[in-house]
């Protein structure tokens, strides 16, 4: 039986969702999130595929295959949020596929099963909302620092077919910002806000997610870039369009909003 | 008493030079390697212990943050330290002495600065291997109060000028801070030089028969830099700083190197060269500035 992918989303990764009480943003941000969650749990997938941003990687691509990461968590930046306990199954196998056929790509991997590998604060804050239970295996995929729009891109495109090959219910998660000009300066979680330009620059990207038309969508990373800094060169986008293809899709933004001045949104995609 | 700096290092991080130097507290062994930087540790090491610092303060790349520079004010800090980039070469048990009082001076000196500054007493941090690496090849021992500081995102963020300018009132900042604590302390400036570097690695690791600099060029800008360095030609290194970090994609851009040359005042030194080396393609140098070689501006 040939695999598929049964949703797609976009999400947020910064730990202000966790905090939901201190600003109405990051709280209908959480909202979104649990509806997501909820939806997600309602398809019963065999396994969340995440593309995380805040893993950074240097030797090409990472695909954790630690059976079962769990710990505690403190982020660099806002460690005053709290601790972030994980404990969730990795999908070891899927992970491994996945680095194998991208190298035989030509392009390098690497595989990641190390006890107390530090987890990125933006797949743990997608696990405790799509995974809170920790019970769906995870495919945890790190972001290239190295990669431009078109690795990007074949690294989706070649992460399809394996899914396709392995016979797995699969939904994937590009866990990443929209706008990621961050406010530099303690601000009050209420007063949070995206500039106008950059708020502009995101719901143009957003329509398009709406429209379903992933070239498009792409296309506009070349103006967005002009006014507004990107997360990790939207490469989160590219990846999503190449592992989404020719596919006929559309979007549903559930939430977005400002956190800590960047644009934050959670798309359900299907 | 007032307090005063000792001296200041460029201490490079790359987690080689633990994985290369086996010790127990890293839970990976290997069989060498990387010996030409090891040993210029060697000789920092010496100069710390005979000159015995009641404080070591490192500035690292790998513990950035976005909202302003922050200060480790927890007593002890202790844990396993993963390294994300090289996960098989740096796993390592940290125990380190926080000098939290100065960490508290370091604190409100930023904030009469004007920059955006904070105290991280979250005792369940975990220390970024960037400050573990420089610190445990300037004192395996361990014996030592620290100090671990941020690197602020605004040479990133914003501009190199806008970034460089922080990091120049932070090493002020600090430096004042050193006095009013009244101790002898050490600044380790923890950066590569050039830092363009090989996407794979041999296997093993430390194949020495692979390991070179990235480019020619990249050689090129790094000894024009340690001979800046060692003659003490600091206002010629200013002049040259932006094309340096853009043409070597220099890791003295995150402003470890700026804020350790600001806290001594931007002396024209004669930094003592220990020796260089690269790692995985990177260039990496160690030096020392004493303090007391300083003349007259």
């Amino acid at each position: 039986m040939k695999g598929e992918i049964l949703k797609a989303a976009w999400t947020p990764g910064l730990p202000h969702v966790l905090n939901g009480e201190k600003s109405l943003s990051w709280k209908k941000l959480a909202e979104g999130y649990t509806k997501l969650g909820q939806r997600i749990s309602e398809l019963k997938p065999d396994v969340l595929v995440i593309y995380s941003t805040q893993w950074l990687s240097v030797l090409g691509t990472s695909f954790q295959t630690q059976p079962n990461p769990k710990g505690v968590h403190v982020d660099e930046n806002w460690y005053e949020l709290g601790d972030l306990p994980y404990d969730f199954k990795s999908d070891a196998e899927l992970s491994t596929q996945f680095a194998l056929d991208f190298k035989e790509k030509g392009f390098p991997t690497k595989t990641v099963n190390f006890e107390e590998f530090p987890i990125d604060t933006g797949t743990i804050v997608a696990n405790r909302f799509l995974n809170p239970n920790g019970k769906i295996p995870v495919s945890i995929v790190s972001s290239w620092v190295y990669a431009d729009a078109k690795i990007s891109k074949l690294l989706g495109e070649t992460m399809a077919m394996t899914i396709e090959k392995s016979g797995k219910k699969a939904v994937i998660i590009a866990n990443s910002l929209l706008s990621a000009r961050f406010n530099p300066d303690e601000i009050s979680p209420g007063e949070d806000q995206i500039s106008n330009e950059d708020d502009e620059a995101n719901r143009k990207v957003l329509k398009s997610f709406e429209n379903g038309n992933w070239k498009m969508t792409a296309n506009l990373v070349s103006d967005f870039s002009k006014t507004s800094p990107m997360d990790m060169q939207f490469n989160a986008l590219h990846w999503l369009s190449g592992i989404l293809g020719e596919r006929s899709t559309r979007a549903e933004i559930l939430t977005y909003g400002p956190q800590w001045g960047t644009g934050a949104a959670v798309i359900d995609i299907h | 008493m007032k307090g005063q700096i000792l001296s200041g290092f460029l201490a490079p991080h790359p987690p080689h030079l633990v994985y290369g130097e086996n010790p127990p507290q890293n839970r990976v062994k290997s069989t060498g390697g990387w010996e030409s930087l090891r040993w210029a540790y060697e000789k920092a090491r010496e100069s710390i212990k005979k000159n015995k610092p009641d404080v070591i303060l490192v500035h690292s790349p790998h513990w950035m943050t976005i909202v302003g520079h922050h200060f480790a004010c927890v007593p002890e800090l202790k844990g396993r330290s993963v390294d994300p980039i090289f996960p098989h070469l740096f796993q390592y048990d940290f125990k380190m002495k926080i000098d939290t009082d100065l960490a508290k001076l370091c604190c409100e000196e930023a904030k009469a600065e004007g920059l955006t500054a904070k105290l991280m007493q979250n005792p369940n941090f975990r220390v970024d291997y960037g400050t573990i690496v420089s610190l445990h090849m300037l004192n395996p021992d361990w014996d030592i109060p620290v100090l671990p500081i941020s690197a602020n995102n605004s040479p990133y963020a914003f501009s190199l000028d806008a970034g460089q300018e922080q990091m120049i009132k932070l090493g002020q900042a600090t430096k004042r801070a050193i006095e009013r604590r009244g101790v002898k302390a050490v600044l380790a400036a923890s950066n590569t030089l050039s830092h363009l570097h090989f996407s794979e690695e041999p296997n093993p690791p430390e194949d020495m028969s692979r390991e070179h600099v990235q480019s020619d060029a990249q050689y090129k800008w790094d000894m024009r830099v340690i001979e800046l360095l060692r003659n003490g030609k600091i206002e010629e290194l200013k002049k040259i700083y932006p094309q340096f970090i853009q043409e070597a994609f220099a890791e003295v851009k995150s402003g470890a190197l700026m804020w350790m040359l600001s806290a001594l005042d931007f002396k024209p030194i004669k930094a003592d060269f220990y020796g260089y080396g690269t790692v995985i393609g990177t260039g990496n140098a160690v030096m020392e500035w004493k303090n007391s070689a300083g003349g007259a501006l």
